[in-house]
């Protein structure tokens, strides 16, 4: 099967409908919230951007964590990858409207960046948890308060995904870069090797 | 132990701020900072600022005011200027604008020691304004003016040629026998809306001046050039004949809604109508369309996030300008007006001396010969007033009709006192006829404080008033 009709099959899944469905709906009430009033100073991307990161995080590490035991991995991984353009829009106008000193190039980078990256956390924790599977709908909440919690530990933002999702931050970048990279790689072996386990 | 170290720490501070008090009282012979005219302040007012140093190497000029109130709390006004100084003698002439004060101090500093400093007191605080006075003895000027007027005698060489520095002038007399100034000093000031009066019989020196305005005088910018005889009633009468505009209170008017517009969000609702809507069609496409479909749904994200993106502003700043050239004589005090929105928190620059109109509209700005900048929040606009400067009329009176000298033909022609004109094509004459005596809302607030006869004219963000020459009778 080529990739994206794989991708294409995998996207009209209920499940990652559902995740789409889930992420949009949580944006909208975002720009709802947060988007002023006349004469009122536009700040909402940066609201309307935490939600996103920390909606896109749970979502990616839940499904890393659901895919450890599948074989379709990188199809997953990539339609997660989509996700990041396809809701862009809903936050396109917060961002072009509120003036935030993060670049554009930032703004369409890092999701896609971090939702790669925490989609192979989870695939970690999925096979590291394999034996318990039942934990697994309880890993994506403990994996943010896990990351809130270091973040706090650390005294540095750099595990944060609600700090770093409207902030430039090249250590950020660095990190999630990587780890996004380990993942790709992993998940393209994987499907080379043809390793369903 | 560390008592000792406290005592030693305080011990040492103490001998560094003597040592440096040591070398201020040494250097301050060289160094001669001077405010407004003979150091005779108009608070609200640009005045003139003199600095001169003598066999110093180069400096820095720092003045730092507190020009917030007891309700409005601390506002800082911050001026730094670079002294070249060198071998011999050098002044440095600036003109800055000076809030009413709570506290203002100064210093001329280099990099290791400070020269000089000084502080000027709040009771010198007076914004009413000067009368400068070219006398050839002491004290013979006050004949002219009553008691409670600011009357400063000063010498022909204290007189800039610039117009900003007679911002806070009402009148410059000169009296027969005294060193006569530049006629660019004169024009400077009668263009800046000052009263210059040749008192009495002055002699050949005031040739130049009596060519370009002949005699008995006549408006010149903002204001009035003329002679009269040496009696204080003569010369009361002609102030009282040519009152000063004051360019900030006419610029106060022109400070529009247009001018100062936070631009529009879009409605919310439209907001989460049209992204439901596109959320809902890109579901679809991903359910029904199969690889076709995500390409599609891919595809409109694009142009959608794309063109979304593209509605963020180039320029963080959007700065609208209007500008106001008060004329006559073939002479025009201009003054720009610029108001600067900041979409995101940012410190808005502009490369020119301006100040806040009101000053209360800035927490804190810094200044300089050529520059301004202040901190601006997000979605925070202000209003800047430049520094007045002379130009060429390009708009005014030629007997009863108005001519238009300006590149671009004039709209909004309106004169006080025969109402709207048509407008004036480019190099063209029009003389003006009665018309529809309200004027334009632009004007509003400005055309009832000026004269009878004064005309005004718009070539977009440009506003263009042109005096109108006196009755004889009028004339002193």
């Amino acid at each position: 099967m080529k990739l994206l009709t794989e991708v294409a099959w995998r996207l009209r899944q209920r499940d990652l409908l559902q995740a789409l469905l889930g992420v949009s709906a949580l944006l909208l009430f975002a720009l709802a919230v947060s988007w002023p009033g006349a004469g009122e100073a536009n700040v909402s991307w940066e609201s309307v951007a935490q939600v996103r990161s920390v909606a896109l995080m749970l979502v990616a590490v839940g499904f890393g964590v659901f895919s450890a035991a599948t074989p379709e991995r990188l199809g997953t991984l990539v339609a997660l990858m989509l996700l990041v353009p396809l809701v862009l829009p809903l936050e396109a106008l917060a961002y072009a409207a509120s003036y935030p000193d993060a670049p554009v190039w930032w703004f369409v980078l890092q999701p896609l960046l971090d939702t790669t990256s925490y989609f192979g956390l989870g695939l970690v924790l999925g096979r590291a948890t394999k034996r318990v599977a039942a934990l697994w709908p309880l890993l994506p909440p403990l994996v943010f308060v896990a990351l809130l919690g270091l973040s706090v530990w650390l005294e540095e933002p750099l595990f944060n995904p609600v700090a770093t999702s409207a902030q430039f931050s090249w250590p950020h970048l660095g990190l999630s870069l990587v780890l996004a990279l380990a993942t790709l790689a992993a998940c393209v072996r994987s499907r080379v090797k043809g390793d369903g386990d | 132990m560390k008592l000792v170290w406290v005592v030693v720490g305080f011990f040492l501070l103490s001998l560094n701020g003597a040592l440096s008090q040591a070398e201020t009282g040494e250097a301050a012979e060289d160094v001669a900072v001077q405010f407004g005219f003979a150091d005779e302040i108009v608070a609200d007012a640009w005045n003139p600022l003199r600095v001169t140093l003598r066999d110093l190497e180069s400096a820095e000029l720092v003045l730092e005011l507190d020009v917030g109130t007891l309700r409005g709390g601390l506002r800082v006004l911050r001026y730094t200027a670079p002294l070249a100084g060198g071998q011999g003698l050098y002044t440095f002439e600036d003109d800055i604008y000076l809030p009413t004060w709570r506290t203002f101090s100064w210093l001329v500093r280099t990099p290791e020691r400070v020269l000089a400093s000084g502080t000027v007191e709040r009771r010198r605080v007076d914004n009413a304004p000067l009368h400068l006075v070219l006398a050839p003895e002491i004290g013979a000027g006050g004949r002219f003016f009553g008691e409670a007027a600011r009357v400063v005698e000063v010498a022909a060489a204290d007189l800039p040629e610039r117009a900003a520095a007679y911002s806070g002038v009402r009148s410059v007399l000169a009296l027969p026998g005294a060193a006569p100034p530049t006629t660019g000093a004169l024009v400077s000031a009668a263009t800046a809306g000052s009263t210059v009066l040749l008192v009495g019989a002055l002699g050949g020196a005031y040739n130049e001046i009596s060519a370009l305005v002949p005699p008995p005088g006549g408006r010149l910018g903002a204001g009035w050039l003329g002679r009269t005889n040496s009696t204080r009633r003569a010369v009361q009468r002609a102030l009282s004949a040519h009152p000063k505009p004051v360019p900030d209170t006419l610029l106060a008017t022109l400070v529009s809604e247009d001018l100062t517009r936070t631009p529009e969000h879009l409605a919310v609702s439209w907001l989460l109508m049209g992204l439901g809507g596109y959320t809902l069609v890109t579901l679809a496409l991903l359910r029904f369309g199969g690889a076709p479909g995500l390409l599609a749904a891919l595809l409109l994200a694009a142009i959608l996030g794309t063109s979304a993106a593209r509605l963020r502003p180039a320029e963080p700043l959007l700065t609208r300008s209007r500008s106001l050239s008060l004329g006559a004589g073939g002479l025009a005090l201009e003054t720009e007006l610029e108001a600067i929105f900041s979409f995101p928190a940012e410190r808005a620059k502009v490369a020119h001396a301006a100040h806040p109109l009101p000053v209360t509209a800035a927490r804190a700005w810094t200044t300089g010969p050529e520059r301004f900048s202040t901190e601006l929040d997000a979605y925070e606009s202000i209003v800047l007033a430049g520094r007045p400067r002379l130009a060429p009329a390009v708009f005014g009176w030629q007997g009863n009709a108005l001519l238009n000298e300006t590149e671009t033909a004039l709209g909004d022609v309106f004169v006080v006192g025969d109402g709207r004109q048509a407008p004036i094509p480019v190099g063209e004459t029009v003389t003006p006829e009665s018309g529809n005596l309200l004027p334009q809302a632009l004007y509003a607030g400005l055309a009832p404080l000026l004269p009878d006869g004064s005309a005004l004219a718009r070539s977009g963000g440009r506003i263009y008033v042109a005096l109108p020459e006196l009755p004889a009778e009028a004339e002193p």
